[in-house]
């Protein structure tokens, strides 16, 4: 009879390893067709949905971009696969909204021409903003991320007519130190250049209005050509020249004026968990070994009580240890 | 009596275990040798199958070493099980020794073959790359160790060394007394298949005490990754330097209480539970 019930307890033992290892081997068999994924396009790419909200393509002014602040890019769905509406492919992309503003994305896709995607207030920011300008933010800049902010006010008062407007060659005016004048929209991601200054030696302050220019002043992609030719100059008065000059000084690599925190990695103080750690073996497992190598000793039932004091030196042994680490790192 | 069972637990041992260390011994020697094939086969023209057999002789070498390994280990604790709980059991109690100094015996002679298999793996891993060539740079990159070393900074990594060989030392202790331990509880509650209850015990403790100690693991490294930058950018150097030896011995204390309370877990059984009839 023993016999038969050591024959049971066995096959239940071994019979829970193998539902145990079976269990274990059930990630590996998890099949790769089915990404759980909510952004989907239809085929002819103007209509963007993530499962909840619908985006539609936004035409941008050929002179504005989607070049955002580097720090206000943010990227919502990394490397993500694309449904084709009601097809079977998928196709790998790239999904970009402003830390600022997801009423506005940018995709950037294998098969699909890079654009802008918007939602119905998203369309209406966007369309108020390339009307009127307002609720945008102005940055003097130079190259891409180094950037200062100037008030509106002085953005504004650089678009008035002045009444000394000369003639430049462009080859001059490449030789000068030179900031853009660069409008963002409210999300901080579509830009839009207003103009270019550039610092006389003399200490003059000249504003190239592109609304001034014609196309002969730009180049294929758009932007202003020092090729050959002139240009109309503004010069600025002493004041405004003096904002701006200020203003130039405190260019720096752009940092964002907000905390972003992405939901993947957000931040964890592990010093709590780290000092439970530290107590739970520094002072609990031993404590325990001491009170046991103290008090066993003294039942009947649990034999060498000199065994017990060996446990209970080694105990106290081990907190002593542990106290001098802590106190070290405290 | 201690030295005396400890004689005949090692003598018992030596006699098999001699051949299983000198075919290693031989094993490394004819390793090296299809090493130095392969390592010189860019420089000399080896026919292919001289090549394709000295890489296959690497191979059985290693798995000769891990069948040493094994085979070393498994003489110890099949040792350990016939003398105390099958029939020559009724003999070994009857020995004018206490059952403490039996265990005694049997562990330190478990650990002293598992040190000294360590050490003969260890002896043939370097005879196996001194006959391939592979060590001729270890002069100098000891002499880079060392150069420039005060009395002070040798004396801080002996001190380190020894703590790490106490440590080494302790857990082959509690890895002895785990094997000794799943072999009494196997004898303690089967009546037959004694082996075959242990080797399930020893499989389903190992694998609780390995998701205990990874599910541990995981928090510690989380924690200690997370939080340990902060800490000892905080330290200074003397601080650092009480830190390591101070982290050594608490690390030696807890496995040698662990391998204590392992072992007495163990005689417990054999004192008073224990039942050969």
């Amino acid at each position: 009879m023993k016999k038969t019930v050591f024959y049971r307890v066995l096959l239940l033992a071994v019979s829970i390893l193998l539902a145990w290892n079976a269990f274990l081997l059930i990630p590996s068999a998890e099949s790769p067709d089915a990404p759980l994924l909510d952004w989907s396009i239809t085929p002819n790419g103007l209509t963007l949905s993530d499962g909840t909200r619908t985006f539609s393509r936004y035409t941008l002014p050929t002179d504005a971009k989607w070049e955002p602040i580097l720090s206000y890019y943010v990227f919502d769905a990394g490397d993500t696969e694309l449904h084709i509406k009601g097809t079977e492919s998928y196709q790998s992309a790239r999904i970009a909204s402003p830390a600022r503003d997801s009423e506005i994305i940018f995709l950037q896709a294998t098969y699909i021409e890079a654009g802008i995607y918007v939602t119905e207030d998203g369309k209406t920011a966007l369309d108020h903003f390339f009307e009127t300008r307002e609720n945008g933010s102005y940055r003097l800049a130079r190259g891409a991320y180094y950037t200062a902010p100037i008030d509106t006010e002085t953005a504004l008062s650089l678009g008035q007519e002045f009444s000394e407007i000369t003639e430049t060659d462009v080859t001059q005016l490449a030789l000068l130190e030179r900031f853009s004048l660069v409008v963002y929209d409210k999300s901080g991601a579509i830009q839009w250049k207003l103009g270019d200054l550039y610092c006389f030696e003399n200490g003059a302050v000249g504003y190239v209005d592109y609304k001034m220019l014609n196309n002969s002043h730009f180049d294929a992609e758009g932007n202003f050509s020092y090729r050959s030719g002139t240009a109309p100059v503004i010069l600025l008065p002493s004041n405004i020249a003096d904002t701006l000059r200020a203003s130039a000084e405190q260019i720096e690599y752009c940092e964002p004026d907000y905390e972003y925190e992405a939901p993947a990695t957000p931040f964890i103080n592990f010093l709590p968990l780290f000092w439970t750690i530290c107590i739970i073996i520094g002072y609990i497992l031993p404590l325990i070994l001491l009170l046991l190598g103290l008090f066993l000793p003294r039942s009947k039932k649990r034999g060498n009580p000199k065994r017990w004091y060996v446990i209970a030196v080694l105990a106290a042994i081990w907190i002593v240890l542990a106290t001098a680490l802590i106190l070290i790192l405290l | 009596m201690l030295r005396k069972l400890l004689k005949y637990d090692m003598r018992a041992i030596w006699r098999i275990w001699w051949l299983l260390g000198l075919s290693a011994m031989g094993l490394s020697v004819v390793g090296g040798l299809a090493l130095r094939i392969l390592n010189n086969s860019g420089e000399q023209a080896f026919p292919a199958i001289l090549e394709v057999f000295a890489g296959l002789a690497v191979f059985a070498c290693i798995m000769g070493f891990v069948a040493f390994f094994i085979g070393s280990e498994l003489l110890v604790y099949y040792r350990f099980y016939k003398n105390l709980f099958t029939d020559e059991g009724y003999l070994t109690f009857t020995l004018p020794a206490s059952r403490a100094k039996i265990l005694a015996s049997k562990t330190l002679n478990a650990c002293l073959w598992l040190v000294l298999s360590v050490l003969t793996l260890g002896a043939c891993l370097i005879i196996m790359l001194a006959i391939s060539g592979s060590l001729a740079d270890f002069p100098t990159f000891l002499k880079f160790f060392f150069d420039g070393a005060d009395v002070f900074s040798l004396l801080y990594i002996l001190l380190l060394a020894v703590e790490g060989i106490i440590i080494l030392l302790a857990g082959s202790w509690v890895s002895v007394g785990l094997v000794h331990f799943c072999i009494t509880i196997g004898a303690v509650l089967a009546k037959k298949y004694k082996l075959l209850a242990a080797i399930g015990i020893y499989y389903l403790l190992n694998m609780v005490l390995s998701f205990v100690l990874q599910a541990f693991m995981i928090l510690g490294v989380f924690a200690t990754a997370g939080a340990i930058e902060p800490l000892f950018s905080a330290l200074s150097e003397t601080e650092i330097m009480f830190f390591i030896p101070l982290l050594l011995a608490l690390i030696a204390v807890i496995v040698t209480s662990v391998a204590l309370l392992i072992h007495y877990l163990i005689l417990g059984k054999l004192e008073r539970r224990l039942n050969l009839a």
